[in-house]
């Protein structure tokens, strides 16, 4: 479970979140919509505690993100867009090395059942300069999901991926938060937003503009017709309409 | 089209400059500029009154203590051209260990992506390369007159020395750029190319068996000296002197004449010869260049696979080098302390360079040259001789240029800062993590040579005792010397992470020896600063425990307890500081804004 209270991120003079609040429960899969430069990384970067805040209040997994970062840490992943793996280690040496630095117990054949899962299990013994783009990007969702984090922050996770691999990496999401994860994440491919998220946040130049399920806020962009689109909303809620 | 080359090359040193500049308004870079420049005023200035002329007073000459007056500058000449000579050597025998994948010059990742595919000819990538190359040469030859400069000697004495130096670095680099095309080309095109590396390897190694027998005859006639410079100095001028050595080194001799010139007349003399040497270089560059694009395919394949990696996102260079695997070093377990899972990765990474077959590679040689000398010179003291040599010289090296050879820590991880980050670890964890490999790495090799020294000296102790005590010392003291010395460079790039950020993508050879030089004196200086309080009272306590215990026991015993305790409290008080600087490095790397102090890569 994610709680985020008025999180502000400054890069000097420039205000990149303003005034974030936010809750999501275990469960739930929210996601984070909004322009090129609306801050979405900025934000997602912040509450994985990879970048410090400059004011606010993160709780993740009822530990707060401030106190004990350690704690916190245990119980998240963050998947970020690029897939940033070591020159000289391979695909299982990558595991193995995750492995311990959460203290899984038993990770051996955890390890080759997530491989297998991500249909990387061929390419175990191959360096990340001898994997395609998308790979690489089962590789870090792999190492990610070793430790079985309670809670998930994806940036962009669907780019790169080649249609199999989206409907697979959906379904991997909408299944671990039924089993009581909780994610949040990023991506512009609004269609397939509206199949995997319980809720959608939008934002525009740090600031949310509209958030709540998806019923809830395409019925607030929506001006009495129905069936209106997520990138209709889109539309809507970040051009001309002023909030 | 040279002109947007060059035009890409001045904006990209402009912007840096100005980066550089921006930079200082924060106070920790202001104060790390501010002490450089102090540093580099010292280090120029200093020398103005002093009474020693030349290279005597230079930092250098303070660092080797007094040279007798009685040497010429032509004995300088020839000891500056062999260690020319052993540099081009070792840089000829290491491209045959290690020959690079394509025959290349070094190009950045985003000039591969943007040049490559671009329709230029190799002729103009070339000479786009070696503009770049010269500018950092300029920037070094000017650092290193600064340091190694004596501004008492007057203004066209240090013009002297900066053009000499920029002739040296220059030239090593052409030789280093013409030689590796020529090494890969040749590799490429033979039928067995181990066959052509181990033919050349053997090559090398009877000229250096040669030279090494040739330079242990003159030992016989050498007068004993007292300090062992001069002793080298008198023995290498004798070398020199030598009929088939003199032809050997003639052209080093011409490269390094400009720098040791007095007088405009014999400067100008030496350097248009030396320009010649570095024409030649230049030629033969060139001309392999040409041949090798009319000559083949594999070029334009090459460029057709860059394009394509370029195309699906992957980096090029990664695709085309990286494909070795390395094994485990130790098996890793799912669960212990994290900072051995740090360890465990960079012993991995380091094996991309160092690993057993290049030792193996190095020792070998070595082991073969002591062995045949062994027969033919003879008394076993030469080969002891030789074997003291050998190891306090792999003992100094690994003292004082290690951490910077040995960079498989913070500084190479500084890239991966954002996954770091995510992990579940306290700030001081990751910090001793990374440092581990090298401190292992550096402690495994000195540990090694104080055992060669220790058995090559054999002689000189006189029982069991005294032989065991530095062994003793060395396992209690080497460890946390290794980790002092690595804490600095890694509290570097964690203080100032833009410039060692900058400092890594230039990962060039001898064009930014200036920058590695003033790195390694500034490590010198921390190192010491942090060891010579430590080490003045650990040799308190070693003389009074000595002392106290040779009232009981026998000399032998008296010795081994006084170095436990000795050695103790330097460890002791080593640790203190050892946790002292993890804890702050620590809470740096937990307040560390990466966002604030990196470019950020992507989104
Ligand atoms: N390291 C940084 N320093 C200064 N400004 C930054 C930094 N990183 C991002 N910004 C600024 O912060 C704002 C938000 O950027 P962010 O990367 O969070 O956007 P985003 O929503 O992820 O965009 P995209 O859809 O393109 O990924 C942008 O205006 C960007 O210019
Ligand atoms: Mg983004």
């Amino acid at each position: 479970m994610i709680e985020v209270s008025n999180l502000i991120k400054q890069y000097g003079s420039h205000t990149a979140v303003n005034r974030l609040t936010l809750s999501v429960k275990p469960g739930e899969v929210l996601g984070l919509v909004g322009p090129n430069g609306a801050g979405k990384t900025t934000t997602l970067r912040c509450l994985a505690g990879i970048i410090p805040f400059t004011s606010g209040q993160v709780t993740i997994a009822d530990v707060d993100l401030v106190t004990d970062p350690v704690a916190a840490k245990r119980a998240l992943a963050f998947f970020p867009d690029e897939p940033r793996l070591f020159d000289y280690l391979t695909v299982r040496q990558h595991m193995t090395f995750t492995a311990r630095i959460y203290g899984v117990v038993n990770a051996e054949p955890l390890i080759i059942s997530l491989l297998q899962e991500l249909e990387i299990l061929d390419k175990a013994d191959k360096l990340p300069g001898q994997l395609s783009r998308g790979m690489k990007q089962k590789l870090v969702i792999a190492c990610g999901l070793l430790h079985s984090p309670k809670v998930m922050f994806f940036d962009e996770p669907l780019t790169g991926l080649d249609p199999l691999g989206i409907r697979k990496m959906k379904d991997s999401i909408m299944r671990r938060a039924q089993a009581g994860a909780t994610v949040i994440l990023s991506s512009h491919l609004l269609h397939l937003l509206e199949e995997v998220c319980t809720n959608v946040l939008i934002l525009k130049k740090g600031q949310k503009i509209a958030d709540g399920t998806l019923a809830e806020v395409s019925a607030r962009y929506s001006a009495g017709e129905s069936n209106v689109s997520l990138e209709e909303i889109f539309m809507r809620a970040t051009g001309g309409v002023e909030d | 089209m040279l002109r947007a080359l060059l035009y890409l090359r001045i904006t990209s040193a402009r912007n840096q400059f100005v980066a550089f500049i921006k930079r200082l308004k924060e106070p920790k870079y202001l104060l790390g500029a501010a002490a450089a420049i102090v540093y580099l005023y010292y280090a120029v200035f200093k020398t103005v009154n002093g009474h020693l002329d030349d290279i005597q007073s230079s930092p250098l000459g303070r660092h080797v203590g007094v040279i007798p007056v009685t040497f010429s500058r032509d004995q300088f000449v020839g000891v500056a051209a062999c260690i020319l000579f052993v540099l081009i050597f070792f840089k000829t025998a290491w491209l045959l260990i290690s020959p690079p994948a394509q025959p290349g010059l070094k190009f950045s990742e985003a000039e591969i992506a943007f040049l490559f595919s671009a329709p230029l000819t190799r002729k103009r990538l070339i000479h786009f390369n070696l503009l770049s190359t010269q500018f950092k040469i300029l920037f070094s030859s000017l650092l290193l007159t600064l340091l190694f400069g004596n501004a008492g000697a007057g203004f066209s004495a240090n013009i002297f020395k900066a053009l000499g130096w920029w002739i040296l670095l220059s030239s090593f680099s052409l030789y280093t750029i013409g030689s590796g095309l020529f090494i890969a080309r040749k590799l490429q095109r033979s039928v067995k190319p181990m066959l052509y590396r181990i033919f050349a390897g053997l090559l090398l190694l009877l000229l250096m068996k040669h030279l090494v027998s040739a330079y242990l005859k003159l030992s016989s006639v050498t007068p004993t000296f007292i300090d062992p410079i001069s002793g080298a100095l008198f023995q290498t001028n004798l070398l020199l002197k030598a009929a088939d050595t003199q032809f050997i080194l003639a052209p080093f001799k011409i490269l390094v004449a400009p720098y040791f010139s007095a007088q405009w007349v014999t400067f100008s003399s030496a350097f248009a010869l030396a320009l010649g040497v570095l024409t030649v270089l230049y030629i033969w560059i060139l001309t392999q260049e040409v041949s090798f694009e009319e000559g083949s395919l594999a070029l334009a394949q090459k460029r057709t696979e860059v394009r394509a990696a370029i195309a699906s996102g992957k980096a090029p260079i990664n695709a085309s080098v990286k494909e070795k695997v390395f094994k485990d070093p130790f098996r890793l377990l799912g669960q212990g302390s994290t900072e051995v899972a740090f360890l465990w990765k960079n012993l991995i990474s380091i094996q991309s360079w160092f690993n057993l077959r290049v030792i193996m590679i190095l020792l070998g040689p070595t082991v073969f040259i002591v062995l045949s000398e062994y027969h033919s010179v003879g008394t076993p003291q030469d080969v002891m001789r030789m074997i003291t040599i050998i190891s306090t010289s792999l003992a100094s090296i690994t003292l004082f240029v290690g951490p910077q050879l040995l960079r498989q820590d913070l500084r190479s991880d500084l890239i991966y800062m954002d996954m770091l980050k995510t992990y579940p670890m306290k700030g001081w964890q990751i910090v001793l993590g990374e440092i581990a490999t090298p401190v292992v790495v550096m402690s495994a090799v000195l540990f090694m040579s104080l055992i060669m020294f220790v058995i090559s000296m054999h002689t000189h102790w006189h029982s069991i005792y005294t032989a065991s005590s530095p062994i003793l010392a060395g396992i209690l003291v080497i460890p946390p010397i290794c980790t002092l010395e690595l804490l600095i460079p890694n509290a570097a790039v964690l203080i100032f992470p833009g410039l060692a950020l900058s400092a890594n993508n230039r990962r060039g050879g001898i064009e930014v020896m200036g920058q590695r030089l003033i790195f390694v004196f500034g490590q010198m200086l921390a190192v010491l600063i942090a060891l010579l309080p430590a080490g003045i009272f650990g040799f308190a306590v070693f003389i009074s425990a000595q002392w106290w215990a040779s009232l009981i026991f026998f000399d032998g015993a008296a010795k081994i307890i006084g170095v436990l305790f000795g050695a103790g409290s330097l460890l002791a008080l080593m640790v203190g500081e050892i946790a002292f600087a993890l804890w702050w490095l620590g809470r740096r790397f937990e307040k560390f804004d990466l966002s604030k102090e990196l470019p950020q890569g992507n989104s």
